[in-house]
């Protein structure tokens, strides 16, 4: 066993307590330290508390995506672990089939019919929530009625699996679903491996703590968790902490910490901090010379460039932007390298593609526009504009918006654009992003589903909700309609790689980077795995 | 505080001015271009080194003192002329007047009202209220910084009246009018004057902090505050100068005028002191003492 | 003396009758609908109506301000957005945290403005006024937030003093939360540890405010000893020989009342500072409520936390002028 660290902080605090408590002649404790290397708490620094434990009514808010994940352990399927760059465990991506890189999770297995409009789901027996209730069917069937009652973020995902109406499922016995499809979907469990939006409810808690005004207990579930995953919040703080315990009957077993006291720190430089002074385990969304300076440090990133996506959203209905040759010279003029070496110090990765290249389906077979100067000017004279005003907008609390923001502004001002830049705190830059009240943004997005129909769909179909900047283009839509029945992946694959050159050509936004997940974290944990949401799951880490 | 650093600071205050002024002349880089030379440390090139974006942060700190200048002086101007308005209305008695004697207590109330609140509280609700953005902050600093120009002019007017210039005034026969605006106004405006360099410090200070609170100007605006809050995430990773010089240079800046408004206001109750009796004297002596002081901290 | 006290006291509602009144009729002068805003982008025009009927905005200002004053009376300032919970609820969670760090504060400043003013009349003229004097400008003319920053960087980057800049306990040592501040949770608990470590939490935010806000208190109380130093009953004093320390005890006395006032004054500098602080510490008051409901466009959040500020000020000064008419022997009966 290694002796543990004394620092000059741990024995100046030792003397500190010892004093005060000899004044109180109550016995001197100090074996409630957290230091020693017995503890299994696990300490997590993140930038905030999730604003409501429940993603189901509460927005896609990344806190909550992560509490969902580590309280419900997702939806009933979860995802098949496999060693990815640099041996970093990653959720499998690019296994083919309707069932590939699928974990079965709260599922003992799963009935597809032929023509991919039947899921019928046998339950695992015996699986527990925290708070001692058994899994039934009855707590699928709610879970997802509630969703659909709601018609908030919970009914988006459950609308990518072809659900929009409760009669599609039903409860064949106490522990056996079907879900009905409308139309083949060879993404149903994909979708449902990757919702972070609600979860399995324990409705027998949560109807406890229902209403007559509330019937979907959103109060209630908004300020506790009630899932059968591996963690459950026992007790919180908006904006100070949230305290996690581990699930005592969590079907697969005892996670390896079971406390998880998640910090909330706004500053990533106070982050840092926590982590360099072993008062945190785990930090996540450090800048690029943290990272850096974590690495120089006895410290550890895990990283891995998976399914982010920073561009510039254009607004194509504001004036001149609706011309794909305007959009164009744009995507000639940005400083790709510049962005990657100044901003984010060589942690991020080029995009080639609207796809993230970890995706199946993914060519990069498109890309031609490597920043040059002269074109973007041709570009912009075929079009016939000499010049315009344009307001950028970005959300000030991002590390790398803002140093993004002046080097575009730079690079249009060479192409005699004038760019105003606009910083709004998160709250206001929602807010104008999705009335589409803007002419430009800076964003970064990431598909939770490892499928060309979905993730493409979900960004630039006509009719997308986070299609902000009003792009519409009927064959892309076509395209996308058909891969979401389309069976066969190759065939997929192939409808995906014309869709893809449309939106080269077209250039919706403008795509900058990938700035990729990276944890940092203490040499004393292992095992983080990256999934999807870019989140951190607990009942993954063990003491290394 | 000595002569020869009182003069040293006029001196400091009057480059930093220009340097205001002539600053987009004299910078050796552009305060808005990145460049690729991201988080140096000071050099002979840079000497206050660069920050996460490649700019210059001696550049930035000089585009800087531009838009808190602005937004102090604007501030200032706007407290002193509502300042002096309320001043009036609360210390003088425009001969005994019931109605102006009612208004006056009136006004005198909600000064205290408003003082009440904490400046740092009050210009965040204020920046609330109208949003972010440089009218609202100047909007904001004006109004925390109005009782306090009233307060001066209230008690200058007071003990103006309670001196013998009015009654003399009236005694021949002089209108209200023409008494207040013509004598007992300008004697009596030494004081509030001479504050306005000590405030000017102070809505310099104001500014950063609610910029620093992310309720100031908008960004990428350059500006003390919000340039102290960008760096301050570098400064646990060694890169100290990116909040370290704006910071210097604010509090520089906030030094040079408050002695330059002690100066003022050592020639001025020179000069004037005298005038007025002795006990009078002292008292506001003490509160104005006792308001700055305060204040600036 | 008493009714002196009286008479003072009775001003204290009017006066938090007026913060309460100029926070209403500020709400009121927000650009935009409440209604919508707290709708949101993606609400139906029957939503917004619905909201609208709920908070009484269907109804003349009058109704609406009797309706906010008696809500506010009640406590009730609205649900915060941020949170979810009730403003009130999360102010009172919040407040110990900021009140301690307030009173702290202000012991260490009563504790360095008598050591400094002592030093001062101990020695009335050249190092001790030039560095009193020195110090009382730069404190006030260096942001409170940037010696925070500052100490950070030095002390506890470099040299390991005091805690990580998150709050009140190291997120390893958890204590029940009972009081709101952690080391009296700790001390409650009887965890030695999580005393010591809190302790070291409130080193540097104590410390950035005790330089801060010493610097008016100490300028101000040498000021007075300079005069009553040369007032005639000092002469006369001095005349008879008296020992140096009772002359300093004598001035000290004299002093008092300025004192009272100038502390009362400086709770209320201490209340404005915790603000910045709170920010720079991750201290999780009163203050940094503050702060994220202005960012975050949150304004019942807002009101409740400027009516609560603004009402402790007016109790702090009340009471600041109460314990002067005390101490004051011109004013005793």
């Amino acid at each position: 066993m290694d002796l543990p660290q004394v620092s000059r902080r741990t024995l100046l605090q030792g003397a500190l307590g010892a004093g005060a408590l000899s004044a109180l002649a109550a016995c001197g404790g100090g074996s409630s330290s957290g230091k020693s290397s017995g503890n299994k708490t696990l300490v997590y620094a993140d930038s905030d508390t999730p604003p409501s434990f429940d993603t189901d009514t509460g927005g896609a808010v990344d806190t909550g995506e992560s509490i969902v994940a580590n309280c419900y352990a997702g939806d009933v399927f979860g995802f098949n672990k496999v060693s990815g760059p640099n041996g970093v465990q990653i959720a499998d991506m690019l296994a083919k089939g309707v069932k590939g890189g699928i974990a079965m999770g709260f599922a003992e297995s799963v009935d597809v019919s032929d023509d991919l409009r039947t899921y019928t789901v046998h339950l695992r027996s015996g699986v527990k929530s925290a708070l001692g209730n058994t899994l039934t069917a009855d707590d699928v069937v709610w879970s997802y009625q509630r969703s659909l009652a709601l018609k908030q973020t919970g009914a988006f995902m459950t609308n990518a699996m072809g659900i929009t109406d409760p009669s599609q499922i039903t409860k064949l016995d106490a522990s056996t679903v079907r879900f009905s499809l409308p139309s083949p979907s060879p993404i149903f469990l994909k979708v449902n491996a990757a919702k972070l939006y609600a979860g399995l409810f324990d409705s027998v808690a949560a109807k406890a703590h229902a209403t007559a005004d509330d019937p979907w207990a959103r109060n209630w579930l908004s300020q506790n968790t009630a899932g059968f995953g591996p963690y459950t919040v026992k007790s919180m703080q908006k904006g100070r902490f949230v305290n996690l315990e581990a699930n005592p009957n969590y079907f697969k077993g005892a996670p390896a910490y079971s406390k998880v006291v998640w910090n909330a720190v706004p500053t990533s430089a106070n982050r840092m901090a926590l982590l360099q002074g072993n008062d945190a385990d785990i930090a996540v969304k450090l800048t690029p010379p943290q990272l850096k300076q974590a690495q120089a440090a006895k410290l550890k990133v895990t990283s891995y460039q998976a399914n982010q996506i920073k561009s510039m959203q254009l607004n194509t209905k504001y004036g001149p932007l609706g011309d794909y040759r305007v959009r164009q010279a744009i995507a000639y003029a940005m400083p790709y390298e510049d962005i990657l070496s100044s901003v984010y110090l060589g942690t991020a990765t080029a995009v080639r593609s609207p796809l993230p290249s970890s995706y199946p389906g993914y060519t990069d077979e498109y890309w031609s526009y490597s920043t040059n100067m002269d074109k973007a000017r041709a570009l912009l004279r075929d079009a016939g504009v000499s010049g315009f005003k344009l307001t950028l907008s970005y959300e000030t609390t991002n590390y790398d918006d803002p140093l993004i923001a002046p080097i575009v502004k730079a690079a249009l001002g060479d192409l005699g654009i004038t760019v105003e830049l606009e910083g709004l705190p998160q709250a206001t830059f929602s807010e104008k992003l999705y009335s589409r009240k803007g002419q430009a943004y800076l964003v970064t997005n990431w598909p939770f589903v490892a499928d060309p129909g979905y993730a493409l769909g979900v960004y630039w179909k006509s009719t997308a909700f986070n299609n902000v900047g009003a792009w519409s283009n009927a064959e892309f839509d076509k395209l996308v309609d058909q891969m979401l029945v389309e069976a066969a992946d190759e065939r997929r694959y192939a409808l995906a790689k014309t869709a893809q050159e449309i939106y080269m050509r077209e250039q919706p936004w403008i795509l900058l980077a990938n700035p990729g997940w990276h944890v940092a974290h203490s040499a004393g944990v292992s095992g983080l795995t990256w999934y999807p949401n870019n989140g951190v799951r607990f009942e993954d880490i063990k003491p290394a | 505080m000595n002569k020869v650093g009182r003069r040293l600071a006029m001196l400091v205050g009057g480059l930093s001015l220009l340097l205001a002024v002539a600053g987009p002349w004299i910078t050796p880089y552009d305060p808005e271009r990145p460049t690729a030379d991201v988080l140096m440390s000071p050099s002979a090139s840079h000497p206050m080194g660069t920050d996460a974006s490649g700019l210059d942060v001696f550049s930035v700190t000089v585009a800087a003192y531009r838009t808190d200048l602005l937004i102090a002086l604007a501030a200032v101007v706007l407290s002193l002329v509502v300042g002096i308005v309320l001043g009036v209305l609360a210390g003088y008695s425009f001969g005994g007047s019931r109605a102006f004697g009612i208004l006056g207590k009136a006004v005198d109330r909600l000064l205290d009202l408003v003082q009440s609140i904490p400046v740092v509280i009050l210009g965040l609700a204020l920046v609330a209220t109208f949003g972010r953005g440089m009218p609202s902050v100047i909007a904001a600093v004006a109004f925390v910084n109005v009782p306090v120009f009233a307060r001066l002019l209230r008690s200058s007017l007071k003990s103006a009246e309670r001196g013998g210039l009015v009654q003399a005034c009236r005694s021949v026969g002089l209108s209200e009018r023409a008494t207040l605006l013509r004598h007992v106004l300008p004697n009596s405006l030494d004081s509030t004057l001479a504050n306005a360099s000590v405030a000017l410090g102070g809505a310099i200070l104001l500014t950063a902090a609610l910029s620093f609170l992310g309720a100031g100007v908008r960004p990428p605006t350059p500006e003390w505050g919000a340039l102290i809050s960008g760096g301050a995430n570098y400064v646990p990773t060694g890169q100290w100068w990116i909040s370290v010089f704006p910071g210097l240079v604010l509090s520089l800046t906030v030094v040079c005028f408050a002695l330059a408004g002690e100066s003022v206001r050592d020639r001025l109750s020179g000069a004037s002191g005298r005038k007025r009796s002795a006990d009078a004297g002292q008292t506001d002596a003490a509160q104005t003492d006792t308001d700055t002081v305060m204040r600036l901290a | 003396m008493s009714r002196l006290i009286l008479r003072r006291l009775a001003v204290l509602p009017l006066q938090v009758l007026g913060v309460v009144t100029i926070v209403f009729f500020l709400s009121r002068l927000m650009p935009g609908d409440p209604a919508f805003r707290l709708a949101g982008s993606q609400a139906t025009a029957e939503q917004v109506a619905a909201i609208r009927h709920d908070l009484g905005l269907d109804q003349p200002i009058w109704a609406q301000y009797w309706r906010f004053l008696t809500h506010a009376v009640q406590g009730d300032f609205g649900r915060s957005l941020q949170t979810g919970n009730n403003v009130t609820t999360d102010l009172l969670q919040r407040a110990p945290a900021t009140l301690a760090l307030i009173l702290l504060s202000l012991v260490v400043i009563i504790v360095l403005t008598l050591g400094l003013v002592g030093w001062f009349l101990a020695r009335p003229r050249g190092v001790a006024r030039r560095t009193i004097g020195g110090y009382g400008f730069l404190a006030g003319a260096v942001p409170d937030f940037w010696i925070g920053l500052a100490l950070i960087s030095l002390l506890y980057a470099q040299f390991g003093l005091g805690a990580a800049p998150s709050g009140q306990l190291d997120a390893r040592m958890f204590v029940d939360n009972l009081t709101g501040v952690a080391f009296v949770d700790a001390m409650l608990a009887g965890d030695g540890a999580a005393m010591g470590n809190a302790a070291l939490h409130l080193l540097l935010p104590v410390l950035t405010l005790a330089i801060v806000y010493t610097a008016p208190v100490v300028r101000i109380m040498s000021a007075v000893s300079t005069q009553t130093m040369q007032s005639d009953f000092m002469r006369f004093a001095n005349s008879w020989g008296i020992k140096s320390w009772r002359r300093v005890a004598y001035v000290l006395h004299h002093g008092a009342p300025t004192l009272i006032t100038a502390l009362a004054s400086t709770v209320v500098f201490l209340l404005g500072g915790a603000v910045l602080v709170e920010t720079v510490f991750s201290w999780g008051g009163l203050g940094q409520y503050g702060v994220a409901a202005v960012t975050q466009s949150d304004y019942a959040a807002v009101q409740g936390f400027v009516i609560v500020a603004g009402t402790f000020t007016a109790v702090v000064y009340a009471l600041g002028d109460v314990l002067h008419t005390v101490f004051d022997p011109k004013l005793r009966d």
